[in-house]
């Protein structure tokens, strides 16, 4: 087990380095001048000469990637061109969020999509199985922007049940750092009320990111288990007397849980590098939207910043998901 | 003892500023903001706090470097200029300065600087403190250093008497002081880690306007709190007390916000949104006509057929302008009569051809051109997600059909744009351009679009004359002489069709009712004089 962490790990280290080349090599091809950009159209040449030099873009390219890698090493990913601040503290700040809304939705969809799954397909054919997948391609098709702003019509508009946006209401400060998630740090904090005004905060935009996980994971789970249901061991305990649900719940879930989990862990570093639009329309500060800022302002410290970790969360997710097979099903060993 | 750090320099005032805002309101934000560790539950802002909703984030808040919109906007509270705007009226007032003269052929300009002005530190402003800051941005060599490029020596004569020599005359010198912040130099050596406190500066705000920096935190909201100190005062006996600036990028929220009374003042709506917002008896959508900024087309005067005066022109005469505000703005722009606009000093031009969609005149200047019946294709780039710039090219496309021209549009995102930009062979034959000028002076817009080496030329015009006249223009103190050669360079742009003038889009503002004092100037794009804002009615 351990030697196989160690050799994930060290993927890892490949995967990054492959993902740092091919980001610095897209991004610098693209035809666009950032310290023309970030000097401003009015200013003199020695102006934008003075910015490019201030950010190091007069550096032939082997060198600015050498040095990007350097920095890497150390943990030092930068300044920003956009924001000036260094990526290292963009990404501490905006990861959180991201992560935060990720989990989230996760959640959401753990909680309704498993069950929908379960339904369906103990019901197959029946017309829980028709709705649930109905349902599950209705949260897979809409897109997020339009159900974002639709939620938005409804409960803040019109309901004023919850807000529009963002983490906390105007003037708020957030709560003492711990872990970033400002749900977590309040509650960890003792200030329930904080605690309950971000989670308010958070419903929507979770609600809306969690539609295309929600319906992929059902529908996972219900072919899946259909697959497990029609097993001969599953008619040996039926033929034992084995009460249906005992059936489904302990004996055959454990076992189609595998492709599940596979799925799940695919999904949710999806879900981590693709909540821009989320972010965007409840104006949620992760670094999804951070990266789209980062791309149209040809911040290139700061797209190889977000890529990095992206890339980084995504391995290392689905590094868990892999071990995390070994607690579902013995027979498995690394 | 509130030790929460504040966007202030020096320990004393900004804990005053604290207290005193703290005193003054009670509920909601000032609970939340009396300590990190007690955040206060709050739906509605205080009554007294002006919440904004900003449609993008500054960079940093140092007065050199800061040139977008919001951040200018709030910098422009936080920091006195040595001249400034009141009201409505484009006309620049004494500020920091009582006043000034001007000497030596019009290349020496002496400044009697105000002697009872105080930073938000509590540090005294004299002209020493204005030369550091002057000096300053011209070392830092960034954001608005280039409208310096012009002086030659900065000299503090005495505690109130500041001299600037231009190394050539450049009568529009006095407009560019409008833009350019006094930090407190206690301040700046206090937090200088040889980078001139620009790490500081970012994030902090250290000058004597009325409205200093609190607390910035990225991506979600801006808070700046009243600096009570401010020499200049306030309208109204109960004036803001903080203003949250919201970080929200979209359209829809801001409005959605706006109409439920959680945002006092949005700042960007799609126009679609107007109808209805101008409905809502709650509400004031404030339109003003005048705007010192045009939206153009330019025309590659370097490549293919359109470095053909009269497939250029044929062009200008072919653009359907109605069609375009109307579909693209609904109506809220005024057709651009010139160059530059008309509100600006001789910015009514006496016999300059006229621009309107004439398809017989079309086709006459097509038919001196090289390809009299047309037959070729011309590149048309638009900034993707800006709507009104690809309306434009479908506009163009539809027009240029009737002449046998076929249009190509493709959308870039802008930094790429202005790389294609950079010369004549990568430009298309066709791009749209967005210019507000920063001062009130014609120079503001022909140097940069029309001056063969101007940094906006994207026509790539040459033209000797032309830019003879702008130097002329540039130093020319006789003012009617110098109205003169600006209507003389609108006239020979004009007949030479370098740009089609398209419009200059209305201002609309959008705001609660309850926001008073709020008066539209021209040369403050979305940007709000706090000191000259309260408001009245609205609940906590």
């Amino acid at each position: 087990m351990i030697g196989y962490v160690v050799r994930r790990l060290l993927f890892l280290v490949l995967v990054l380095f492959g993902m740092s080349l091919v980001t610095f090599v897209v991004s610098h091809a693209i035809p666009a001048d950032p310290a023309r950009l970030l000097a401003g159209l009015e200013v003199t040449q020695d102006q934008v000469e003075s910015v490019r030099r201030e950010f190091g873009l007069d550096r032939p390219l082997p060198e600015q990637y050498v040095r990007f890698l350097g920095g890497l090493l150390r943990g030092d990913l930068g300044q920003s061109l956009s924001t000036r601040r260094p990526v290292r503290d963009d990404l501490e700040k905006f990861f959180p969020a991201t992560l935060e809304l990720g989990l989230a939705a996760t959640g959401i969809a753990l909680v309704i999509g498993i069950p929908f799954g379960v339904f369906a397909a103990v019901r197959h054919g029946k017309w829980v199985d028709h709705g649930t997948r109905m349902t599950a391609l209705a949260g897979a098709a809409l897109p997020v922007f339009w159900s974002g702003l639709m939620l938005q019509l409804v409960f803040y508009r019109h309901l004023g049940w919850l807000p529009a946006g963002g983490r906390l209401p105007q003037g708020q400060l957030p709560p003492a750092l711990v872990t970033g998630l400002y749900t977590v740090d309040a509650l960890l904090a003792g200030h329930w009320s904080l605690a309950w005004v971000s989670a308010r905060h958070l419903a929507m935009p979770a609600l809306a990111l969690s539609g295309v996980m929600l319906a992929g994971l059902a529908r996972m789970v219900r072919s899946s288990l259909l697959d497990v249901l029609r097993e001969d061991y599953i008619r040996t305990a039926r033929a034992k007397g084995v009460a249906e649900r005992l059936i489904v719940l302990r004996h055959a879930m454990r076992n189609a849980l595998i492709p599940v989990l596979t799925v799940f862990g695919l999904q949710f570093g999806h879900l981590l590098g693709g909540a821009v639009l989320t972010e965007t329309v409840f104006f949620w500060p992760g670094v999804g939207a951070y990266a789209v800022r980062a791309v149209t302002t040809v911040d290139f410290p700061a797209i190889m910043g977000a890529a990095m970790l992206l890339a980084a969360i995504y391995v290392v997710v689905n590094l868990l998901v892999d071990l995390s097979y070994t607690l579902i099903d013995p027979r498995i060993r690394y | 003892m509130d030790t929460v750090s504040t966007g202030h320099n020096a320990p004393t005032t900004a804990s005053v500023t604290r207290r005193r805002f703290l005193s003054t309101s009670a509920t909601g934000l000032g609970v939340a903001l009396a300590g990190r560790r007690a955040p206060a539950q709050t739906g509605r802002s205080p009554a007294n706090t002006l919440v904004v909703g900003g449609w993008s984030e500054p960079r940093t808040m140092d007065p050199a470097i800061e040139v977008d919109q919001w951040g200018r906007s709030i910098l422009k509270n936080a920091y006195d200029t040595l001249v400034d705007r009141e009201g409505g009226s484009i006309e620049l007032k004494p500020s920091l300065a009582r006043k000034w003269t001007i000497s030596n052929e019009g290349r020496t300009y002496t400044f009697d600087v105000r002697d009872d002005v105080k930073f938000a530190d509590g540090t005294r402003l004299d002209a020493e403190a204005v030369r550091l800051g002057l000096e300053r941005i011209r070392t830092i060599n960034q954001g608005v250093a280039w409208m310096l490029a012009v002086v030659d020596k900065i000299t503090t004569v005495n505690a109130t008497t500041l001299r600037i020599d231009l190394k050539e005359r450049y009568t529009p010198f006095i407009e560019t002081l409008f833009w350019f912040g006094i930090p407190s130099p206690a301040a700046v050596q206090a937090h200088d880690k040889g980078d001139q406190a620009r790490e500081w500066l970012r994030n902090h705000t250290a000058g004597s306007g009325p409205y200093q920096l609190d607390t910035w935190e990225p991506g979600q909201q801006i808070l700046t709190v009243r600096n009570p100190g401010s020499w200049k005062g306030f309208a109204s006996r109960t004036p803001l007390e903080a203003v949250v600036g919201r970080v929200i990028m979209e359209p829809s929220p801001q409005r959605l916000m706006l109409e439920r009374g959680d945002l006092d003042v949005a700042q960007i709506t799609s126009v679609d949104d107007i109808p209805a917002l101008q409905r809502n008896s709650d509400l004031v959508v404030q339109a003003d006509p005048t705007i010192l900024r045009q939206y153009y087309l330019f025309l590659n005067t370097k490549k293919g057929p359109t470095a053909d005066r009269n497939v250029r022109q044929a062009i200008a005469w072919s653009y359907d302008y109605e069609a375009h505000n109307q579909l693209a703005l609904k109506g809220f722009a005024k057709p651009a009569t010139g160059p530059f606009p008309v509100e600006m000093a001789g910015g009514t031009i006496p016999n300059i051809v006229s621009y309107r969609r004439d398809p017989q005149k079309a086709k006459e200047a097509l038919a001196r051109s090289q390809w009299p019946k047309g037959g070729f294709k011309l590149d048309y780039y638009w900034v993707s997600g800006l709507s009104e710039e690809k309306i434009s090219g479908e506009l163009l496309q539809s027009a240029l059909k009737e002449l046998n021209i076929e249009i190509s549009i493709q959308a870039f995102a802008f930094p790429q744009i202005i790389q294609f930009m950079a010369k004549p062979e990568t430009a298309p034959h066709i791009v749209p351009l967005y210019t507000s000028s920063t001062i009130n002076h014609p120079d503001g817009f022909l140097y940069f679009l029309y001056y063969s080496k101007g940094n906006r030329n994207w026509g790539f015009y040459d033209n000797a004359r032309v830019d003879e006249l702008i130097f002329q223009g540039r130093r020319e103190v006789d003012r009617a002489k110098a109205i003169a050669m600006y209507q003389e360079i609108s006239r020979i742009v004009t007949e030479d069709a370098v740009s089609i003038n398209v419009n200059r889009p209305v201002n609309v503002d959008y705001f609660r009712k309850w926001v008073k004092g709020y008066t539209y100037n021209p040369m403050y794009i979305k940007m709000f004089r706090l000191r000259e804002m309260w408001l009245e009615g609205k609940s906590a």
